[in-house]
């Protein structure tokens, strides 16, 4: 009963001021629009990075000649390290074999060599945990000291650069994204200044017929809490629609990213993005009502 | 029921009320009398909290209106009813609306509402006015949607503030009957009017008020 009277009286009161309602859900939905345009840039680019650690792998060659009794031998050393996932032992035909494959057409020119040019060498894969510049240098210069491997490699370097760089710009992104949420929130406040102005009399009604303040406030939390959830179905509406016009287009061009497949937001992060709006929308109301019942 | 003590109201450097005492018991039926800008108005808002007093005590139903909290200050109200002047009535809201309302902040349910608040439009004679917005109904329909909102929740205070002012005398009649209804079942009721003659009608006490201050008490005229 008394929700729905609660329910009733916040409905009555959108309808009364339709235009502001349109103004605050409207605001909420520009605010959530960027927030969620970063939130999909953010969870993309982490699905890439993520994909691309999975596959950094240290390959670790051998020298020519050594029999199979110490190849083992070397593996299990390998298999021994801290981090190391797996080790995957690759020979000299095998190397070349591989490479023949990935020249395809061009396969031919290998057909003159005598002798095969290809050192033999482990494929170290490792553990997803262990994936910081440091640990994987050490681990490297460890992997060298051990005799009769010459040489091994790490290929991703770059690939920590450029955590730092996108680290910092998820800081950006945060910083001014919650700037634009306290833009939002004091753009609502002051439209619900509005409305609860041009009802002055009627709360003061209210409370002269004993009406207590929570009586009077439920319904404006309620106003705030459903533009928040309006704002954010209509910035999920208009991002997907955009999303689906952008993301069509990428493939159609035949970037160098379509391996990777971009996806929309995921289910939790929607809801964070409508739960997101709605504590705006609430915070929003909160303030203003401060304000306003102080008697 | 209500007791006051040396309570003064000033407004800047002028005094709208000076040393009034009162005391009014449980079950009473009283007038107060006295012409334009007496102070009747002013003394009823100290009485609903409306406004504080400046100085004096002022206790109703054993609570001192000069230290409750807001917290409680609400469910003081609940037991007062009170027709204002002007009305104040909700303009946005329907007739019904605007009864229900002293029963919606005490959580009645639907149905006993909907019971309730035709009955009392059917009291002052306006059921065909549930829908109606306050803005549509004439001065006398408005004050009787104003008395029947103060009087829908049974209210053991009942203050009116002229309730006659803009009706007829049958009108008057009726809304006056109504709180007399209301009197017989237990309600203290004040009514604040210049009205002479609704005052002389009765055999009631009447409080005369002038310029701030009270003049005399009488039981009879
Ligand atoms: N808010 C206010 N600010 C300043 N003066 C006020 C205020 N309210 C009332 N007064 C003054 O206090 C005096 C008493 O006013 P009040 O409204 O109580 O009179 P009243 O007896 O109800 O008169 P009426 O019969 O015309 O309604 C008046 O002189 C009025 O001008
Ligand atoms: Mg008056």
């Amino acid at each position: 009963m008394r929700i729905s009277v609660f329910f009733k009286r916040a409905l009555q009161d959108i309808r009364n001021n339709r235009f502001l309602h349109v103004i605050t859900v409207g605001t909420i939905g520009l605010v959530l629009l960027i927030w969620a345009t970063f939130i999909i840039i953010f969870a993309n680019v982490n699905y890439l990075v993520g994909s691309w650690q999975e596959d950094i792998r240290i390959v670790a060659y051998v020298v020519k000649g050594v029999d199979q009794e110490r190849i083992d031998l070397l593996q299990k050393q390998l298999r021994g390290f801290y981090g190391v996932n797996e080790v995957v032992f690759v020979s000299a035909d095998e190397a070349l074999l591989r490479l023949r494959s990935q020249m395809r057409h061009q396969g031919g020119v290998l057909d003159g060599l005598r002798e095969n040019p290809l050192p033999a060498s482990f494929e170290i894969s490792l553990n997803p945990f262990f994936h910081d510049q440091k640990s994987i240098n050490g681990l490297v210069d460890r992997i060298r000291e051990l005799k009769d491997i010459p040489d091994a490699q790490y290929g991703q370097a770059w690939l920590n650069r450029f955590l730092v760089f996108l680290s910092f710009f998820k800081m950006a992104g945060f910083i001014l994204g919650g700037l634009l949420l306290f833009i939002a929130i004091f753009i609502i406040s002051n439209t619900i200044k509005l409305t609860l102005y041009a009802k002055r009399e009627e709360l003061e009604i209210m409370q002269l017929v004993g009406a207590t303040k929570l009586f009077i406030k439920i319904p404006f939390y309620i106003q705030g809490l459903l533009q928040g959830l309006l704002g954010g179905l209509v910035s999920l509406g208009i991002l997907y629609v955009l999303f689906s016009v952008f993301v069509s287009r990428i493939s159609l061009t035949e970037l160098p990213l379509t391996y990777f497949h971009v996806r929309f937001l995921s289910k939790d992060l929607m809801a964070m993005v409508v739960v997101l709006g709605m504590l705006v929308g609430w915070f929003g109301s909160c303030l203003s009502l401060k304000k306003f019942l102080k008697v | 029921m209500i007791r006051t003590f040396h309570v003064y109201k000033s407004y800047g450097a002028r005094n709208a009320l000076e040393d009034i005492s009162l005391h009014i018991q449980k079950g009473e039926f009283i007038f107060v009398h006295g012409p334009s800008g007496a102070g009747k108005t002013t003394l009823l808002k100290l009485l609903y909290l409306g406004e504080r007093a400046t100085k004096g005590q002022i206790l109703i139903d054993g609570v001192n209106l000069q230290r409750i909290t807001s917290k409680r200050l609400p469910f003081l109200r609940r037991k007062i009813g009170v027709v204002f002047q002007d009305f104040k009535l909700i303009d946005t809201q329907t007739v019904f609306q605007n009864i229900a309302l002293p029963l919606e902040v005490t959580a009645h349910d639907k149905k006993y509402i909907r019971k309730k608040v035709s009955y009392v439009l059917r009291m002052v004679g306006l059921e065909n006015r549930t829908n109606s917005f306050p803005p549509y109904l004439s001065g006398g329909e408005q004050q009787r949607i104003a008395i029947a909102r103060a009087v829908v929740n049974e209210p053991m205070i009942l203050l009116a503030d002229e309730p006659t002012g803009n009706l007829d005398a049958g009108s008057s009649q009726i809304v006056l009957n109504l709180l007399r209804q209301l009197h017989i079942r237990g309600a203290t009721v004040l009514i604040a009017t210049h009205d002479r003659e609704l005052v002389s009608q009765s055999n009631d006490r009447v409080i005369f008020l002038n310029k701030g201050r009270i003049k005399k008490m009488k039981i009879d005229d």
